[in-house]
């Protein structure tokens, strides 16, 4: 190994730890603690904008532990800004769930963190989700807005806040979906919003049919959603998706389809 | 003779800028700002290209940095300069990244054996981006190494590798005043034909020996007077002036062009 990558290394592990590793050698300690405050507060800041609920709703002392732990021990590949809070989701799945820390985090971090990330997600999304215009909802083949993301939660994550903190997971798991609407206003300024709703299980089932096989249309959906839901039939299942479908169209949760 | 001054493109007066179209020369990005970053970016960036030519200046591609080249990050980076049609690609003779990123500029260890590294790298990202690297001199706190001199290990990698410099004359005099050399004999060294590009920024006194670069303050007297004596130097290169931090209105900044524009016509 070159010397000056062995003087680089030091550096980096230094800086991931500077109460525990030792200095570079021969460098003013002034001097460092500039790139320690540097690194750090640079990292902090994008983690504490991406992830506001999350910091309000754990003490001092453990955002900053969990902060730290995170510089440390985390090696986070993606070199755009935007991505790391996505490192950081990464980061607390493994590390929330290890005993490698001496400060335990509320059961419901990780999850708290995904949701929170699924927000911005669907602001990076990439296509235009401006919902168009729909003729006829019977004979109109569909699609999921394509910066929808839905994920299953053992916590109220949605709404969870200083006073409203769960100590235990759910008894069911609930299905929340987030994305993003798009619009010119009335000055032709171009305008997002993200969106989220809870989804009931049957909902559930059909947002992830259309995101899998796009372009079925509300026939197509009942007779594949009866392959799953055996308890109804396939004319029950047409029926309520009649009024299903115009409902999560009228919320730009699906849009029509075009290839 | 007219002289080309941008001005850094910020999210804070992105607005303004679409509803104003304010005289501006050409504007600078930082890509990792803008890729993967939604639709309304994009939307965003293709509203200024119609009306503006665009510079690139990057922040993560850690040049100097002991972990591999990332070269699908580079290939990424491609298809965004093509896509927004930007052939200025500047970059910080830095590195950001030692097992993973850390995502603030480090100084390279000033070896012999580092120029050489960089400058091979340099030459592998040209080749992947189809364009000329523009290398920026930084400022830094403290050497990691000096086995040669910072100006020496500038000159090594870009004669080695064949690239231009990006001349930061706000970082020159950061540095001259962190590392006690004088700003003026550092630019009289550096070579005419290979600086192409400026930036200009403010900084921040902590202590009278030590300055940080924040770019979140006016341009000091003093880094104009670089400016001035790097024209005088090397002739004539467009300049950006940069702000990242306390950011004002745009029609501050706008003044703020002004000034930057006066130096260099004084001396036409
Ligand atoms: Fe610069």
């Amino acid at each position: 190994m070159d010397d000056f990558r062995e003087i680089q290394k030091q550096w980096a592990l230094w800086l991931r730890n500077p109460d525990g590793a030792s200095p570079p050698a021969n460098v003013s300690n002034k001097r460092l603690q500039v790139y320690n405050r540097l690194v750090r507060n640079n990292i902090e800041s994008f983690v504490e904008r991406g992830f506001p609920v999350l910091a309000e709703v754990l003490s001092k002392q453990q955002w900053q532990s969990l902060l730290q732990a995170f510089i440390e021990k985390h090696h986070s590949k993606s070199p755009l800004f935007a991505n790391i809070g996505d490192e950081f989701v990464n980061f607390l799945e493994t590390y929330t769930h290890s005993q490698a820390s001496a400060i335990s985090y509320p059961c419901f971090t990780y999850q708290l963190a995904c949701y929170e990330r699924m927000e911005v997600e669907a602001y990076h999304a990439q296509m235009s989700c401006i919902p168009p215009m729909v003729e006829q909802v019977e004979c109109t083949p569909w699609c999921v807005n394509p910066s929808l993301q839905w994920r299953d939660f053992n916590y109220p994550v949605h709404t969870i806040q200083p006073q409203l903190i769960p100590n235990a997971p759910l008894p069911q798991p609930i299905f929340i979906a987030v994305y993003r609407v798009d619009c010119f206003d009335e000055n032709k300024q171009f305008s997002s919003t993200v969106k989220f709703m809870q989804l009931n299980p049957v909902t559930m089932l059909l947002i992830d049919l259309l995101q899998r096989q796009p372009g079925l249309s509300i026939t197509d959906m009942a007779v594949r959603l009866s392959e799953q839901l055996p308890q109804f039939s396939v004319q029950q299942l047409e029926q309520g998706l009649l009024t299903t479908i115009p409902d999560l169209y009228q919320r730009a949760m699906l849009f029509p389809f075009a290839n | 003779m007219r002289h080309s001054v941008g001005l850094g493109l910020r999210r804070e007066f992105l607005s303004d800028v679409l509803a104003s179209t304010p005289a501006v020369d050409f504007w600078e990005i930082a890509p990792e700002n803008w890729m993967a970053r939604g639709y309304e970016a994009e939307y965003q960036l293709d509203r200024i290209r119609e009306r503006y030519p665009v510079s690139s200046h990057g922040l993560s591609l850690s040049i100097g940095s002991p972990d591999p080249l990332d070269e699908s990050f580079v290939r990424q980076l491609k298809i965004f300069l093509d896509r927004f049609n930007i052939s200025r690609y500047s970059e910080h003779l830095s590195y950001c990244s030692a097992n993973g990123h850390l995502y603030d500029l480090l100084p390279i260890p000033f070896t012999e054996h580092a120029a050489d590294y960089v400058a091979a790298r340099v030459k592998r990202v040209q080749d992947i981006l189809e364009r000329p690297v523009l290398l920026e001199n930084v400022s830094y706190y403290v050497p990691a190494k000096t086995e040669i001199t910072e100006l020496a290990f500038i000159q090594r990698v870009l004669e080695h590798a064949d690239c231009q410099l990006l001349l930061d004359v706000n970082n020159v005099y950061v540095n001259s005043v962190n590392h006690n050399y004088d700003p003026f004999d550092f630019i009289a060294a550096l070579p005419s034909q290979r600086i192409t590009y400026g930036h200009i920024a403010g900084h921040f006194e902590e202590a009278s020996d030590l300055l940080i670069d924040t770019h979140g303050a006016d341009v000091r007297s003093e880094v104009y007077e670089l400016l001035a004596f790097a024209y005088q130097q090397h002739g004539d290169f467009p300049v950006l002036l940069e702000r990242d931090f306390n950011i004002p209105p745009l029609n501050v900044l706008l003044k703020e062009v002004e000034k930057v524009k006066a130096v260099s016509q004084a001396l036409a």
